[in-house]
This record gives C-alpha cells, sequence and structure tokens, in this order.
C-alpha cells in the first residue's frame, strides 16, 4: 500500500532501507490516485536511495554505468515497481565547494583590541621558516563561533584563494579559522615527564 | 661600512645585533675567545650572531667559548639552537630554573613532536635542549652573584635571577602547564621578566653591564648585594629595550661609569613600540653615548608582493600586513686595553645615535 501523507510514511526509516514501497509513475495501479506532486516525490526519493544518499548528505557519490538493484529488486511484487532511469555514465558532481588556495599562513594572535587584533604570521605558500610578518585584522572578518576563541596566543590558519561552488560560480574568499589542535593527553604529560627526567640524567643533573 | 676584520688579539668587543626576534651580543674575551649571549635570526633565518662572527673571518666552532641563554621564549632566542649545535666547544649557561622537571616537562609536551608550522612557544630551547643532550653536555647555572666564566683575562658574572625570582619563577611556569584535554595553544612569555640574567663582564680591568630584559625590581635585589662584583661598567646593554619598566636610577649612579656607551635593540609589536620618547629622553640625559641597533618604527615598503587577488582581498578586508621587525642593524663598540683608549663606535644597517631614533618615534 501507498501511504498519501507523504512520500514514505515510516518516520523510522533510514536511507538505503525502505520499509515501505513506492513506485515511480510508469508502474500503473500502484500510483494510482496518487496527484502528480506525489508521485515525483515518491520518485524523487527513490533516486535518492537508489545513490545512497540523504538530503542532508554532502558526501561524493561516483557514478558507474551499472544500476545498482535495490535488495528488492528480486522481490517478485516489488521489482517491477523498481524500474528507475539509468544512470547517465561519466556524470559526477561535487557536493561541496571547492577552494583553490592562492595565499596561506599559520598564524597566532598577539594581542586583541577593540575592534581589530594583532597577528603574527608564517607564510605557507612561501614556505617561511619563520614568522615574518604582522597582521591586523579586524574582528569582524572572523565567524560569530569562532570570535571567543580570539585570544593571545590563539592560533589560526588564514587561506585566500579562490572558491567554486558546486554549480560552478567562482568567487574570491578570504577564510580565517581558529584551529582546533589536538589537545594535550596523559600521554603527552608523560613523555614529557620522561624526557625531562631522562634529560636531567643525561646532563648530569 | 664595518671593516669586516676580527678584533686585535688584546681588543675587547662588544657588538649588540637586532632586533630580529630577540637580540644577540657577541663579545670577544680576548686571545679570540669569544661569547655568544642570547640569539636572533636575519631575513634568511641564520642566526645573527654566527653570521656576524664568519663575516669577520672567525669559526664560531671553535672561537665561541660560552653561549649564554637569558629568556627561554622563542621571541627572544631565535636561532639559538643553532648556535648551539655549530659551537660545539662551548659551555651552555642558563637559568637553574629551565633545568627543572617541571620545565622541561612543559616544552616537552608542547614541542616534543615535530610538527610543520607554528610553535607553541618553546621550540628553539626545546632545540637547545635536544643538542645539549645528545652531547651529554652539563650547564652551567646563572643565579645571583655567580662567576660563570673564567678566561686568561676576562670573567663573566651572573647577576640574576635572585632566589626569590627563581621561586617565582617555578610558580609561574605552573600557568604553563598545558591542562589535559584542552587543545594545544602557544604560550606567552612570562610577565614581568624577573628571571631574566644579567651579566657583569670583566676584561682586563674593563666591565660591561648586559642588562638582558630584567625589569626594575630585579635591579633594586641587585643592587642589594654585597658579594656582586665591584666596581663601574663602561658599556651598558640597556635592559627591556629602554623602557622605564626595567629603569632604575641607582644603576646609572653606582654601577656605571659617568657616560657610559649605551646600547639598546628597539622592540615593536603591533602598534606598540620601545622605547618611546620619554624612554629616549631618559636615556640622553643620563649619557650621551647611546645608540640603537633599529630604528622603533617600522621600515617603509617592506612588504613581500603578492598576486593581485590577494593583494586586493587584504584591501577589502581592512587588512593590513608589515614585516615583522627584522633589522640588519649593528652596533659594535672595540677598545684596547690601555686606560686612556676610547671606545671605537661603528654603526651599521639601520643603527643610529639614539638621539636620531627620537625624530623617528616623535
Amino acid at each position: 500500500m501507498i501511504s498519501h501523507s507523504g512520500a514514505f510514511a515510516d518516520s523510522g526509516n533510514e536511507v538505503g532501507r525502505p520499509t515501505q514501497v513506492a513506485a515511480n509513475e510508469n508502474s500503473g495501479e500502484s500510483l494510482a490516485g496518487l496527484e502528480s506532486w506525489q508521485k515525483k516525490s515518491i520518485s524523487d526519493q527513490l533516486t535518492r536511495l537508489h545513490h545512497g544518499s540523504s538530503p542532508a548528505s554532502t558526501k561524493v557519490e561516483e557514478v558507474d554505468a551499472k544500476p545498482r538493484l535495490s535488495p528488492f529488486a528480486n522481490e517478485p511484487q516489488i521489482a517491477p515497481l523498481l524500474k528507475l532511469p539509468p544512470r547517465r555514465e561519466g556524470t559526477s558532481r561535487r557536493s561541496t565547494p571547492h577552494l583553490h588556495p592562492l595565499q596561506e599562513w599559520e598564524g597566532y594572535v598577539l594581542s586583541v583590541g577593540p575592534d581589530s587584533f594583532t597577528a603574527r604570521l608564517l607564510d605557507l605558500t612561501a614556505g617561511s621558516a619563520y614568522e615574518e610578518e604582522e597582521a591586523e585584522i579586524p574582528i569582524q572578518e572572523i565567524s560569530e563561533r569562532d570570535r571567543p576563541r580570539i585570544q593571545s596566543g590563539a592560533i589560526f590558519r588564514w587561506v585566500i584563494g579562490y572558491e567554486r561552488s558546486t554549480s560552478g560560480v567562482r568567487k574570491r574568499v578570504s577564510v580565517i579559522v581558529f584551529r582546533d589542535l589536538p589537545a594535550i593527553t596523559e600521554r603527552d604529560l608523560q613523555e614529557g615527564r620522561a624526557w625531562a627526567d631522562e634529560t636531567r640524567q643525561l646532563l648530569g643533573l | 661600512m664595518i671593516a669586516a676584520t676580527p678584533p686585535s688579539a688584546d681588543e675587547l668587543e662588544v657588538t649588540l645585533l637586532g632586533p630580529g626576534y630577540g637580540e644577540s651580543i657577541v663579545l670577544h674575551l680576548g686571545g679570540g675567545t669569544w661569547a655568544v649571549v642570547d640569539s636572533c635570526v636575519n631575513s634568511n633565518g641564520a642566526p645573527r650572531p654566527l653570521d656576524y662572527l664568519t663575516s669577520i673571518g672567525t669559526d664560531p666552532s671553535v672561537a665561541v667559548k660560552l653561549i649564554m641563554v637569558t629568556h627561554w621564549h622563542d621571541d627572544h632566542i631565535r636561532g639559538m639552537g643553532r648556535v648551539v649545535e655549530t659551537c660545539k666547544t662551548a659551555q651552555f649557561c642558563c637559568a637553574s630554573a629551565l633545568l627543572k622537571s617541571e620545565f622541561l616537562t612543559i616544552v616537552n609536551s608542547l614541542e616534543g613532536r615535530e610538527q610543520p608550522g607554528i610553535s607553541h612557544g618553546a621550540r628553539e630551547i626545546h632545540r637547545v635542549l635536544s643538542c645539549l643532550r645528545e652531547r651529554s653536555s652539563t650547564p652551567v647555572f646563572a643565579a645571583a652573584d655567580r662567576r660563570i666564566f673564567t678566561g686568561r683575562t676576562s670573567e663573566i658574572w651572573s647577576l640574576s635571577p635572585s632566589d626569590a625570582a627563581f621561586t617565582k619563577f617555578l610558580t609561574d611556569i605552573g600557568q604553563l602547564v598545558p591542562n589535559m584535554g584542552k587543545a594545544r595553544e602557544r604560550v606567552s612569555p612570562l610577565a614581568p621578566n624577573d628571571a631574566a640574567v644579567a651579566c657583569w663582564v670583566s676584561v682586563n680591568g674593563t666591565a660591561i653591564l648586559l642588562g638582558s630584559d630584567l625589569e626594575r625590581k630585579g635591579w633594586i635585589e641587585i643592587l642589594q648585594s654585597t658579594v656582586r662584583p665591584s666596581g663601574k661598567a663602561a658599556v651598558f646593554k640597556i635592559p627591556h629595550h629602554g623602557s622605564a619598566n626595567a629603569h632604575e636610577p641607582k644603576v646609572w649612579q653606582k654601577m656605571l661609569e659617568a657616560d657610559a656607551t649605551a646600547a639598546l635593540t628597539p622592540w615593536r609589536r603591533g602598534g606598540h613600540s620601545l622605547p618611546r620618547v620619554a624612554d629616549v629622553e631618559r636615556i640622553l640625559s643620563l649619557t650621551r653615548n647611546a645608540f640603537a641597533t633599529a630604528s622603533a618604527q617600522p621600515p617603509k615598503n617592506q612588504v613581500r608582493r603578492r598576486t593581485h587577488a590577494v593583494q586586493r582581498t587584504l584591501r577589502e578586508g581592512g587588512m593590513t600586513i608589515r614585516q615583522a621587525p627584522i633589522s640588519t642593524g649593528m652596533v659594535r663598540l672595540r677598545r684596547k686595553p690601555n686606560p686612556n683608549a676610547t671606545w671605537q663606535v661603528e654603526l651599521a644597517g639601520s643603527a643610529s645615535h639614539l638621539a636620531e631614533v627620537v625624530d623617528q618615534v616623535a
């Protein structure tokens, strides 16, 4: 039975594991009585199932020429309903924007003012060994989520480059992200203590 | 143009280099024996004390007999790891607090795993310690009123840190202990700098006072000592870039000759710089013979050129980038051991008389 309350009535439905069957508009009797928008919605959801993705997914799908079959493909009463259009060979689509960097720095905050902060920068693009530059950066350039992290000593990554969206539009961007460096672990401290003891021993202390 | 020749065997030399990240002092103690105090790098990342010694035809690997570290933070001793690696016959000296277990634990926890990119503030001292470990080389510890080096005609004494400053330093480094589970950050140098090592250098009866970054409280403790070397110094490396925080008038009265030759390295970070106009005027009221290795103001037009797209993005975002304060300035002082000899002052690169810095700062 097709549910009329929506494409899939089972709210606990997991992607790729339909518990209800649906049909495309070519299935005949099974779709009788559905409005056209309901048929389209079902078809869309089936397509997503077929590709193994959900509306929130950002996974990039690779397309191959052979259509993948649902686990129910061999069920006699279900198989005729699952006539989906074949995948087009060679089509792939990025599901996330792509950033081409022109300039990258790693930096740390020196001081924070009311409207801007000062930072020392290590030029990663030039392969610098030492921080040879200082920057004055308006706080408004930092995302609101990261602003509480603007403190003396905080380390960040700064990239200027071209971003290409999923639709192919290119724009110039400047992205500053405060890094979540690996946290200090008990192991780090134990190793530190062991190194300290060994150092003192080697130095005759 | 400074002569690229070494001093004569009996000639005393004090050369102040910087600013880079920090400063460095190179001393000729007589007979081809040299000492290096702290380190900074040039724009190529090479340690300036090594560059200088090589430029005057001196081989640092055999000539340098003492290396002193007066600070531990990266911003003050950049390149020191390479200095220690190169100067294989030198005795290493630092404050004993830097070799306490607590401090070593912190250093290795932060920098123990070699990672590219920005250091966490202790990378250079980690390099130094790693080099000493490889050699199993026992350091000499600097503390108040301790003779740390004896040469044929020279002596070097550390005047600080005092016992109280040492104890405070151990307490303060507790702040640096990274909390477990907390993301790593870059540690900042402890301030005020009461644990910096000030030194008294004596060569053939001529004394030089090296002030490091020691602040006023540390100087008051030094003046109270009854066992420090007596006499007055002819040369003063002014502490902490000439700041008022590090000025103690009694140092000029009791420890320095009248009109002593003085030198400092400026400092700047963001929009702040030292010495300020008031600092310059104060120093010039105490001696006419005062010099600086560079201007306190940022050099003009020293920004790395980048693509038009990058420049435009910076402009549109209201972001400015300038060269960090790395200069080629040098103040070199040489004097023969004659009692009536005067100091030969040579200035190179951006170095100038301190009076010229007033015009630049104002």
